[in-house]
């Protein structure tokens, strides 16, 4: 079953109706978990393709339930290692040899947020951050939540357990915000995503050698710059419709993206983009790294610059995580090498500028605004090696020949800077506009327009992209 | 993200908010059509048109000039010389050192929605003249709507022109037709005098509601205007149109038994064209123009399984071939463009004003290749490309 997709709003819409039958704890957590296998049903009908997917849980169950709390520290040790050694080999990295694959075919749906949260389970649970034992119900809830278990938000158990037991409220304001917040999100997939990827696929098939050398550059910057716009809308969007599904059954989903390109540097970019990622990595590799650093380095000279690797090697890990090809393994060493050299320079800059002349400097409007263009470039840049191969990579280069390639860069680096300043502008000037003290764009009234307007476009382009394109049309005999 | 109101909903809400959501639609809606219908305005009715003849439906009135427009192309200009035909040439007696070739079909032949300057008629006369020793004159009886057997009825009329050659162009859509053909059987004696009778407009039953909708949605310059944007990407264009059922499945061999009757009425169409034309001792030729879908797959979009755009054009050439008619197959000059899918409409589905002219370049160098025949004193084809296919 496709997230978002007609089918699947109807199979949550029945779900939240039986979800909500009775108030009684037992009786929800059983509608949850029916529809929870349900929707991970809809993906496979060989039972064995199962397999191996129950058999990581199972593993991550037991594993937490023998090591919580502290206990036996040797064989959490262990046990990490060995889950972090199953997920690699069962999603088949191409480091791994082949050979010790499993031959037949199974099910992987989701199985990179199955295992952030089962990882996060067993060493929360071990650290004693989990108060009480996970019960076998509340953790296949958790794990496999129909809501989050295909592309997350990832959640901490810890605030999944809290909705468990403290029912949140679903009265009318919850309920037009969650169906506000679906109609956004199908929006942003079924409109704005479609046709930019309608856009850059275009571009893609008009790129050739015998283009002159402005239709090159300008196909070159529509192709990179317009992949990191659509993958905003689109998976921001699939975040919005889960977020919307999910508070139908009480459940609050943590946000993934807070206004991502309106960040001046990679740093602060990271922490609005794929945001349950990045604080999940954050967590549980910057963190511990950066405690073991500082414990280990004490030169006054490398302390500041512990942070830069540590950096380094979790954004990394981000951009490795995402595939298992060597296009990813390129993709994590740029994400890690930017978020790296962005540290570098602000520690450089400060020390430099002292922190006051900094700050001032990263206030300053211009600055800002040249700040975020060139974030945007270099996340555009870096998204090459996310959605294209080798191949690929080699053919667009070997048709925009190395000027177009530098003039394309330039070209998304001046628009990008100036578009998103006029956004940025245009943000202010709305939010400015007041009504009954609050901004007139939140209001009730202004947002049920709106809505509607989404509602009608969206509808609109689901019918033409579902009725059967028109013959030769004739009108008039 | 946008937070939930604080404030509660009150019973004003529970009117002022529906009310708020139908305004809103009612403004996209209407804000939208009066949007399209000012800036891609359509004009798709000829004004020329005269609905005189029982056989044929209408006939374009002499000497008369009209202005047309499809909502994704400019305004263009119907001239209609004394015969009623989409011609700069006079229909008299062809004057001595000229020659003279007639144009039959439905709306692609007669350059529907395209300028004159960039009909497939001119383009041909014009790349003619220039291969020829001589000035080479089309007459184009063509018009849409000329579909079936009413080509048996134009290719007697063309006939009394004295034609070096008669071209009849064809689509898949015009071979769909076949099945719908009521006319009467078409005697010598019709051919001789062909009834010319007021012909009055036929009255539409009633029509449901669901069907008034759909009628409205079909006619809206907006659907249009989306469409057009939603079809320029082949990859969401080519499953839309197979979306078209048996209306596709001309791509799919082996045909359906619908197709299949389709190709053995136009075959019996083509035998009496044919015939007509060897009694005159003039060369008959007839022309394929692909579908936009077919061209659309050749600009790297994925093919959908089990399509096989060469199988129709094909089956045509093996018709022709059997009647002993001149065979030209136009997807192949279209399918080599860098931008085939430029080359129509994409909502309309006719062939733009970029389109027509290659195929009227493509069908001169064609003809100008026939040895023996009546151009095989005609310069070959001026461009370097493959041979002309012509059997």
């Amino acid at each position: 079953m496709s997230v978002p997709s007609l089918l699947f709003l109807i199979f949550a819409l029945v779900g939240a109706v039986f979800f909500n039958l009775s108030a009684a704890g037992p009786w929800r957590q059983a509608v949850l978990l029916v529809v929870n296998i349900a929707f991970l049903a809809s993906f496979a009908h060989d039972p064995v393709a199962y397999v191996p997917f129950l058999g990581f849980l199972a593993f991550g169950f037991l594993a937490q339930g023998a090591t919580r709390e502290g206990a036996r520290p040797r064989l959490f040790l262990a046990l990490v290692v060995l889950m972090v050694a199953a997920f690699v080999w069962l999603k088949r990295y191409s480091f791994v040899p082949k050979e010790i694959f499993l031959a037949f075919p199974y099910l992987l749906i989701g199985f990179s947020y199955v295992f952030f949260r089962v990882l996060h389970l067993l060493i929360d649970s071990h650290q004693g951050a989990i108060e009480r034992k996970v019960g076998l119900v509340s953790y296949l809830n958790y794990t496999l939540n129909f809501t989050t278990l295909i592309s997350g938000p990832i959640q901490r158990y810890q605030d999944f357990h809290k909705m468990e037991t403290q029912r949140l409220p679903l009265g009318l304001v919850e309920i037009g915000t969650a169906l506000e917040r679906i109609v956004i999100g199908y929006f942003k997939v079924a409109v704005v995503s479609l046709l930019l990827s309608m856009v850059r696929r275009q571009a893609l098939q008009h790129l050739g050698t015998d283009l002159s050398i402005a239709d090159r550059v300008i196909g070159g910057a529509l192709i990179a710059a317009v992949y990191p716009v659509y993958l905003y809308f689109n998976f921001s969007g699939y975040t919005d419709v889960v977020i919307g599904v999910a508070r139908f059954f009480r459940i609050e989903l943590p946000e993934n993206f807070n206004r991502p390109f309106s960040s001046e540097n990679a740093i602060i970019f990271w922490g609005r983009w794929h945001m349950t990622l990045s604080g999940w990595l954050r967590t549980y590799v910057y963190n511990p790294l950066m405690l073991e650093g500082m414990s280990r380095i004490t030169a006054p000279g490398l302390v500041r610059y512990i942070s830069v690797f540590c950096l380094f090697l979790t954004f990394f890990l981000v951009g490795v995580w995402h595939g298992q090809t060597t296009e990813f393994l390129v993709f994590g060493l740029l994400t890690g090498g930017g978020v790296a050299t962005n540290q570098l320079y602000q520690v450089t800059m400060q020390s430099m500028l002292k922190p006051k002349g900094y700050r001032t400097l990263a206030a300053n409007g211009v600055y800002k605004a040249l700040a975020r263009g060139l974030n945007f470039t270099w996340f555009a840049f870096t998204q090459l090696w996310f959605w294209s191969t080798w191949t690929q990579i080699a053919d667009i280069a070997h048709t925009m020949g190395p000027l177009a390639l530098g003039l394309s860069a330039l070209a998304i680096y001046g628009v990008a800077t100036l578009v998103l300043a006029a956004l940025a502008m245009s943000r202010s000037a709305i939010l400015a506009l007041t009504w009954s003290g609050a901004p007139a764009v939140r209001s009730r009234h202004v947002r049920a327009a709106q809505l509607t307007a989404l509602v009608v476009i969206t509808a609109g382009v689901t019918l033409l992209l579902n009725a059967p394109a028109p013959d030769i049309v004739y009108k008039a005999f | 993200m946008t937070e939930a109101p604080t404030n509660p909903v009150t019973w004003r809400d529970a009117w002022l908010l529906p009310l708020i959501s139908f305004a809103t639609v009612l403004v996209m809606l209407i804000g939208a059509e009066v949007a399209a219908q000012i800036f891609w305005p359509e004009q798709k009715d000829n004004s020329c048109a005269v609905h005189d003849d029982t056989l044929l439906g209408f006939h374009n009135r002499p000497h008369c000039v009209s202005r047309m427009k499809a909502a994704e192309g400019p305004w263009y200009t119907n001239i209609y010389n004394e015969c009623g035909y989409r011609s700069m040439a006079s229909c008299a007696p062809v004057p001595p050192g000229v020659r003279r070739i007639a144009l039959i079909g439905a709306s692609i032949s007669g350059g529907h929605l395209v300028e004159y300057e960039h009909t497939i008629a001119t383009s041909l006369g014009q790349s003619l003249t220039a291969m020829c020793p001589v000035p080479v004159q089309i007459q184009n009886l063509a018009a849409s709507g000329y579909t079936g057997r009413k080509n048996i009825l134009r290719m007697a009329e063309a006939l009394r022109l004295h034609p070096q050659a008669v071209i009849f162009v064809q689509t898949p859509v015009d071979i769909e037709s076949q099945l719908d053909d009521t006319l009467p059987p078409i005697t010598d004696a019709i051919l001789a005098a062909p009834p010319r009778v007021a012909v009055r407009p036929r009255k539409i039953g009633k029509v449901g509601l669901m069907q008034q909708a759909s009628g409205i949605v079909r006619e809206s310059s907006a659907v249009v205007v989306a469409q057009h944007f939603i079809f320029s990407d082949p990859s969401v264009y080519i499953p839309l149109f197979m979306a078209n059922g048996d209306k596709a499945a001309f791509l799919k061999p082996p045909f359906t038994p619908l197709w299949q009757a389709r190709l053995a009425r136009f075959e019996e169409l083509i035998a009496a064209l044919a015939d007509q034309a060897h009694r005159a001792n003039v060369p008959f030729v007839l022309v394929f123009v692909p579908h936009q879908a077919e061209i659309a797959m050749e600009t790297g979009a994925t093919r959908p399984p089990g399509v096989d755009p060469l199988a129709f054009p094909k089956a045509l050439e093996a018709i022709a071939i059997r009647h002993g008619a001149v065979f030209v197959d136009a997807s192949e000059i279209l399918r080599r463009q860098p931008d085939p899918a430029s080359l129509y409409y994409r909502v309309d589905g006719h062939p733009s004003g970029k389109g027509q002219p290659m195929i009227g370049r493509s069908l001169a160098e064609h003809i100008a290749s026939l040895r023996p025949g009546p151009f095989s004193d005609c310069r070959g084809p001026a461009t370097s490309g493959p041979p002309p296919k012509a059997s």
